[in-house]
């Protein structure tokens, strides 16, 4: 009895403790089931947040310009021959302008067909709120037609414009790029153009937040084209 | 004069033992550690020098991988490639194209002005990449229609390894920026 006792006291002094450890280690599994569905809750809910709400967080394919770059006041003249002033005939619309050539080996006809598939990808519904403007900085050898006949094997609907070499050096010192250079002449009667390689989409108010740097790629431009339609601006 | 010497012995000689013994025990094993590394370095520094000197009179043993082009949509159209040599130095002396008129190399430079290049080196055991942006081989006075599948004989000229033919599948366009980062 007294042994029983003895354990009796001994088993309830343990059990005592072991209740208290049991306790603890309830408690314990209650905390972390606790912590375990608040971090599902907040996990869950954040996805919501980010699904639903503005996406201001989520990162641009383009480089966001430091400061606004507005479209300038200069007039050239499209493929028709018609006059094309960059600001008043692109204001209203979402403007991708970029400068080249037509003699352009490699920089110019990767823009114009990765811009031109995404485009295409879009559909003819969106694809037809973006205006793609090229202006050539080659007026020597890029006569209308040329650029016509070259445009139209990307896209027909883009703009092709070319002007006298003042209104080019005003054109693309409004956007703040380097100004092209004309290379050497070969033996052939060949020269280069050195020009800027970088696509500005302008918004409809004219102004381009955001610069799309040669080698972006069609995936870029339909991941990011959408978001600019929508209005949705680089934070 | 023994005791001074006894003295004297005693001194320099319990002295050069604790430091002796100092030395094995701290300064010893260091200044083996640092000669032993200094002597790796040496060694390292002269097998770096032997193996990796560009030594101009071994053979050049140049390859050409990845060569395409993008669509033709005007006159011109630029060749892509890697230029691999794993033998001495050599350099590409000239191109040309039964498909163009002219076949130059030319580098593109951060803002897209591109630079005509005579020549294009191809330093000893390097891999020279010619990628869309950058230097590429440019034809002009493309006579040919090309279309994605079609291919186009290059002729590389060099210096040392003389001619290398090689021929470059024409791609879509928008293909040739797909795989970089980004």
């Amino acid at each position: 009895m007294g042994a029983v006792t003895g354990t009796g006291i001994d088993q309830t002094g343990n059990d005592t403790t072991s209740d208290t450890d049991a306790s603890d280690g309830r408690q314990t599994r209650r905390l972390v089931v606790a912590i375990a569905v608040a971090a599902v809750l907040v996990a869950t809910i954040g996805l919501l947040v980010g699904r639903l709400g503005p996406r201001t967080s989520e990162p641009w394919s383009g480089t966001v310009l430091g400061s606004p770059v507005t479209l300038p006041d200069v007039t050239l003249t499209d493929t028709s021959g018609q006059p094309f002033n960059l600001r008043d005939d692109s204001a209203g619309t979402t403007t991708i302008l970029m400068f080249g050539y037509t003699s352009c080996p490699d920089v110019c006809p990767i823009n114009l067909a990765s811009l031109g598939s995404a485009l295409e990808q879009l559909g003819p519904n969106r694809s037809s709120s973006i205006r793609v403007v090229f202006v050539s900085v080659d007026p020597g050898r890029d006569q209308a037609a040329v650029v016509r006949d070259y445009l139209d094997q990307f896209d027909q609907d883009f703009i092709g414009l070319t002007g006298s070499a003042a209104d080019l050096r005003a054109a693309q010192e409004g956007v703040g790029v380097d100004r092209a250079e004309l290379g050497a002449t070969g033996e052939d009667g060949f020269y280069e153009v050195g020009h800027a390689s970088a696509m500005y989409a302008f918004n409809p108010d004219g102004r381009a937040r955001i610069a799309y740097p040669f080698g972006t790629r069609q995936a870029d431009w339909t991941r990011d084209l959408p978001r600019l339609l929508d209005g949705e601006q680089p934070a | 004069m023994t005791d001074e010497r006894v003295t004297e012995d005693d001194g320099p000689v319990g002295g050069s033992d604790d430091r002796s013994g100092e030395a094995t025990e701290s300064g010893g094993p260091w200044s083996r550690v640092v000669v032993v590394i200094a002597a790796l370095v040496v060694v390292g520094a002269v097998a770096a020098a032997v193996l990796g000197r560009a030594d101009p009179g071994a053979p050049p043993a140049i390859s050409v991988t990845d060569a395409r082009a993008g669509e033709r949509v005007g006159t011109t159209l630029a060749v892509y490639l890697t230029l691999s040599n794993e033998g001495g130095p050599d350099t590409l002396v000239a191109a040309g194209s039964p498909d163009a008129a002219r076949v130059q190399a030319h580098g593109t430079d951060e803002v897209g002005m591109m630079r005509a290049s005579s020549e294009l080196d191809v330093p000893a055991g390097a891999d020279v990449r010619l990628e869309p942006g950058g230097t590429h081989l440019m034809l002009e006075g493309v006579g040919r229609s090309l279309a994605v599948g079609d291919t186009v004989p290059i002729e590389l000229e060099f210096d040392r390894s003389g001619s290398v033919t090689v021929d470059a599948q024409v791609v879509p366009l928008e293909s040739l920026v797909e795989d970089r980062p980004g």
